[in-house]
């Protein structure tokens, strides 16, 4: 395999392409599939999928790239839940991808008695209607975590959705015998880490289009005889979103950056980040909204596309409050400093 | 549903270029600096305190800091500077803010009239000052702002009049950080004519504190503390080898200077002391106090990253007037909400040590926010760069 000078760069770019296409084309559908197959092709959804697992054996500062740039638009695929959680819980599990689309179903309920049996409902699984085939995992009601991989049609689901109107949707399971084991107990644990990780990139790439949206409004709207940039207040929101939009981009940096020089680190990581991207979710589609006025108030214009999507990003796989805590816990003050400068 | 059409050029005008990993050197250097800090605290040179590096004044430890090397790092060696890298250079100063040392003797001729002189100075001037500066042996003050210009500095009245070998300044700068302990002061002045404008009218003058003319009355801050000044120049003579760079090029020079000044891990670390310990003592709090905890070291750690993004863009040469703006208006903004959190923690309150920390840091906060480009006016130039970056 020839090497490429900067690879992430070129993917970064074909990436964009694909999504930009998709977004002049203006397909109105739950679920884009020619943007899909455009990204399977490209390579992203199994990027760092281990390569004797059929992926590509990738780095995640490639794929964190690729996705972060993808979400810049308002895309209707699921590559952030592929690429990034179905991905590790492929490494971790040492399970083959063979193309299709991959969902994880975490949190499923499951009793043990003598063997793992999974029963019961899940909600808000991202996704799961387009699903080719999951990767379940449990968490018997005595704490065994157990996984199974299954087709799509081995389970019940009724749809659901986001107030984005990304599917989400009950995944209902009638009696599936799960593999338990001490290497399932990481991979189960780890889930919520890479969910919020996911969802921090989401969050990140679509800041950087709300906020060129927002400067683009601001400087060719004009009221009382001037753009709105000529108002302070308004000069001020705009300033306050950019300080937002840089902060979880570090904050996305910072993750990559601890999880690559240490794997044990990703909690913390996917805690610095899904704070911190939520916090600058909030405010960014709040100033978003005040400095577009009334008319980004409406189903019409491009601003809800995004905000709907920060909105309903910013809660799953865990909010702020909880991953604060968590932080909080993690990095108690004495271990401060330490941790800060581990990385660079 | 309306298409989206993104150019990106936003992102490019806010990209902060990252680092993969700080060199070998810059870690042992590290590693050297805690070991310095902590021989310096075990032998009680110093107490960890918010704001350390304006309100802890200590010539003895800015002595032992140059003895080590690590003033004017990044220095040629002909100016009796050490040739290291921007980096190791952050490394040092963010090991001392993190620690709370008193860095205050040295912090501003270090961190920017320092390398002013340096860019700015004639090869004489640099010969003879900087190597005091980088022992430590001078201090040098600037002064800026007046009683009736502050945050319009360019509106400044302190006035040089061309005579025979050199200048006479009169006027009143204020707020002059440490000019009481300083030997020499940088005065911003305007040397052309009152409707000139600033890029061409305002120069640089480095003038000696002990000459004929100069008095330094204090000013004392709601801490009762004694950092500020007001200076007042009645015809102080200033021959003309102390002028900074070019006649009429002082609005420019300065404006480097400013970036410097803005830039600096300095800019979210004041109030990191109150933070560790608040970080300590809440482990045995509530949830909550735990979570609020953890909030503000989420929006602590990025801001890191991005200072060292400045530190790569100013070592490369590129303009960080944007990037510094931004990261000054978050970094200072959390370090006032710091002690705004940890003062609602019943838990942290009850540890001494937070308490002690929590009111040095009540009584400083205002001052974050103000000093060094105040939030609104920062606020106006990052809304100002956005805009030009729209077609």
């Amino acid at each position: 395999m020839p090497l490429i000078a900067d690879a992430g760069a070129l993917l970064v770019e074909a990436v964009t392409a694909a999504v930009r296409d998709a977004a002049v084309s203006d397909r109105d559908v739950d679920f884009d599939r020619r943007l899909w197959d455009d990204l399977v092709k490209i390579g992203v959804p199994t990027l760092t999928v281990a390569e004797h697992l059929g992926g590509q054996g990738g780095t995640l500062p490639d794929a964190v790239a690729a996705v972060q740039a993808a979400h810049r638009y308002p895309i209707n695929v699921p590559i952030a839940d592929v690429a990034i959680v179905s991905a590790a819980a492929a490494n971790r599990l040492a399970l083959s991808v063979n193309g299709g689309l991959t969902i994880v179903v975490p949190g499923a309920p499951a009793t043990n008695d003598g063997a793992l049996t999974i029963r019961g409902s899940v909600d808000l699984v991202p996704w799961a209607r387009h699903a080719d085939r999951l990767i379940v995992l449990a968490n018997a009601d005595d704490g065994t975590p157990g996984y199974v991989e299954i087709a799509r049609e081995e389970v019940t689901v009724v749809e659901g959705h986001n107030l984005a109107d990304e599917p989400r949707d009950t995944v209902t399971f009638d009696g599936l015998a799960a593999t338990t084991g001490v290497a399932i107990e990481q991979a189960v644990h780890d889930v919520r880490s890479w969910g919020a990780l996911a969802r921090s990139i989401q969050i990140a790439g679509a800041l950087t289009a709300v906020l060129e949206l927002t400067v683009l409004h601001a400087t060719t709207r004009e009221q009382f005889g001037q753009p709105l940039t000529g108002f302070q207040a308004v000069q001020h929101h705009l300033a306050a979103m950019a300080g937002e939009v840089v902060s979880a981009k570090a904050a996305v940096d910072l993750a990559v950056q601890l999880i690559g020089d240490d794997p044990t680190m990703l909690e913390v990581a996917a805690a610095v980040a899904k704070v911190r991207t939520g916090a600058a979710a909030n405010e960014s589609a709040r100033l978003a909204h005040q400095v577009h006025g009334a008319i980004g108030f409406t189903r019409d214009h491009t601003l809800q596309q995004y905000t709907r999507r920060l909105w309903s990003w910013r809660d799953e796989y865990g909010n702020e409050r909880e991953w604060s805590e968590r932080l909080g816990r993690l990095v108690p003050g004495d271990q401060l400093w330490q941790t800060m400068t581990s990385v660079p | 549903m309306s298409a989206v059409t993104l150019t990106g050029r936003i992102d490019r005008a806010l990209e902060f270029r990252g680092t993969p990993q700080l060199s070998r050197q810059a870690r042992q250097l590290r590693t050297e600096v805690r070991e310095f800090l902590t021989e310096q605290r075990a032998a009680g040179r110093f107490v960890p305190s918010c704001d350390a590096w304006l309100c802890g004044h200590s010539a003895a430890f800015s002595h032992a800091v140059a003895e080590r090397g690590w003033l004017g790092m990044t220095w040629p060696a002909k100016y009796g500077g050490h040739e290291r890298s921007e980096l190791e250079r952050f490394v040092v100063t963010e090991e001392m803010l993190a620690a709370g040392a008193p860095v205050g003797a040295h912090w501003g001729t270090e961190r920017q009239l320092g390398p002013n002189i340096l860019k700015y100075g004639t090869e004489e001037m640099k010969q003879r000052l900087l190597p005091e500066f980088a022992k430590g042996a001078i201090q040098i003050s600037a002064g800026m702002s007046e009683p009736s210009s502050g945050s319009d500095l360019a509106s400044l009245r302190t006035r040089a009049v061309k005579v025979d070998g050199g200048w006479t300044v009169t006027g009143h700068k204020i707020w002059t950080s440490h000019a009481h302990r300083s030997d020499l002061i940088v005065v911003l002045c305007r040397t052309g004519d009152d409707d000139a404008k600033p890029r061409d009218a305002i120069s640089q003058l480095i003038v000696d504190l002990k000459a004929p003319g100069i008095t330094v009355t204090p000013i004392r801050l709601i801490s009762g503390e004694h950092h500020f000044n007001e200076v007042i120049f009645d015809g102080v003579f200033v021959p003309d080898d102390m002028v900074l760079g070019d006649v009429g090029k002082g609005w420019e020079q300065v404006g480097a200077e400013l970036t410097l000044e803005r830039s600096g891990p300095d800019r979210f670390l004041s109030t990191f002391p109150l933070l560790a310990a608040y970080g300590e003592a809440c482990q045995s709090g509530t949830a909550d106090e735990i979570s609020e905890y953890g909030r503000l070291v989420a929006r602590m750690w990025p801001l890191r990253v991005l200072s060292i993004g400045i530190v790569n863009r100013l070592a490369e040469g590129s303009d960080a007037g944007l990037a510094a703006a931004l990261v000054k208006d978050l970094g200072t903004r959390l370090e006032q909400e710091i002690p705004e959190v940890a003062r609602l923690s019943a838990t942290a309150q009850a540890d001494g040590e937070t308490r002690r920390l929590l009111e040095q840091a009540i009584v400083a906060a205002p001052g974050f926010t103000l000093r060094g480009g105040t939030s609104e006016v920062l606020r106006n130039i990052v809304a100002r760069s956005l805009a030009k970056s729209c077609p």
